[in-house]
């Protein structure tokens, strides 16, 4: 068997590197498209965490009677009412912000995050979360505030969360 | 077809290894701005988990009952409720150092950290909890105790989370005048 010269022994591992180089960048694609599809699923589930929590506003009769208590009328309520109302409906606000920024980010689509942004003004145009807000709306981030506010003005024929829970087939 | 020789075919391969070079660093250059984000995304969640647990307080009636009084006066608080409330404020206290860690970083923006701050320093003026600082500060590394010290020379004029309790609407338009 002939003897490769260096010069050829150098061309060989040249071609295998090169070979190597094109298997690891077929690697790393493939890697790539995985992190972009678990983070469109984190996205998604961060996306569900808002509307979860627009779920569980009513998942115990003491919890549904004090928010439809508390969106048809917030300064109606005690204070220890009103402090459970305002600990639901900002945690609330805060799942919306955190969708927000995914879609900010670019991680949650445009069609996704509207339909959030109609149903949070649906919230907060409800009578007692006008009042909510107006009572404790100066406690949040300016950022926060700005933002809230421009989605309450761009909604304005969104149908108040409190006619919602009246469930009247008629409404719709 | 003409057989290319080892020279010409290394020529091509090395043609083709810095064209992959290239892209490979293109390609680490995205998943190094992506794992920027995600790195931003778990400290923005790190930040909000000092929030919820704020909000968590009165997530109950007997949390809020319990926090609300003690917000108000923690050395009228029972035994027990004083150690349910000291439970939650250090919790809160830990949740904070966290964030702040994350600021420290560089992961949690300024102005995001900003909002916590001004949470943080409405939390310690609360008479109640000026009590409760008073009876378990020496429990905390020496370093919170000058870090509160320092939020509440900052921010001596918000308002305290005992007065945002009792849920005012006049006082809330007041302190949103003094605000601007």
């Amino acid at each position: 068997m002939k003897r490769l010269s260096l010069g050829e022994i150098t061309n060989l591992a040249e071609i295998i590197g090169t070979v190597a180089i094109v298997v690891s960048l077929i690697f790393v694609g493939l890697q790539i498209r995985q992190n972009t599809d678990q983070i469109a699923v984190a996205s998604y589930q961060t996306g569900l965490r808002f509307i979860h929590s627009i779920n569980e506003l009513t998942a115990t009769p003491e919890s549904a009677d004090l928010v439809i208590r508390g969106l048809n009328d917030f300064d109606a309520l005690s204070q220890i009412d009103k402090a459970q109302f305002d600990s639901k409906l900002a945690d609330l606000t805060n799942d919306f912000f955190a969708a927000r920024q995914l879609y900010l980010q670019g991680s949650l689509s445009a069609e996704e995050f509207a339909g959030f942004e109609r149903v949070m003004a649906q919230m907060l145009r409800s009578p007692g979360a006008v009042q909510w807000w107006a009572t404790t709306g100066n406690v949040f981030p300016q950022q926060y505030q700005d933002s809230l506010e421009d989605v309450i003005r761009r909604y304005p024929e969104a149908e108040p969360w409190s006619e919602y829970y009246e469930y009247k087939r008629e409404a719709h | 077809m003409k057989r290319l020789s080892l020279d010409q075919i290394t020529n091509l391969a090395e043609i083709v290894g810095a064209i992959g070079i290239i892209i490979s660093l293109i390609f680490v250059g995205l998943q190094i701005r992506q794992n920027t984000s995600q790195v931003e995304a778990a400290s923005y969640q790190t930040g909000m988990q000092f929030i919820t647990l704020l909000h968590d307080f009165t997530a109950t009636t007997e949390s809020a009952e319990l926090m609300i009084r003690g917000f108000d006066d923690f050395d009228s608080l029972s035994r027990i409720d004083k150690a349910k409330f000291d439970t939650k404020m250090a919790n809160l206290v830990n949740a904070f150092a966290l964030a702040q860690q994350r600021n420290f970083q560089g992961t949690l923006s300024a102005e995001e950290f900003d909002g916590y701050e001004r949470t943080m320093a409405r939390v310690f003026l609360s008479p109640g909890v000026k009590q409760w600082w008073d009876v378990t500060a020496f429990a905390y590394p020496k370093r919170f105790q000058v870090l509160f010290k320092e939020i509440l020379r900052q921010y001596p004029n918000e308002v305290p989370v005992s007065d945002y309790y009792k849920y005012d609407h006049k006082r809330a338009l007041k302190a949103e005048g003094q605000g601007q």
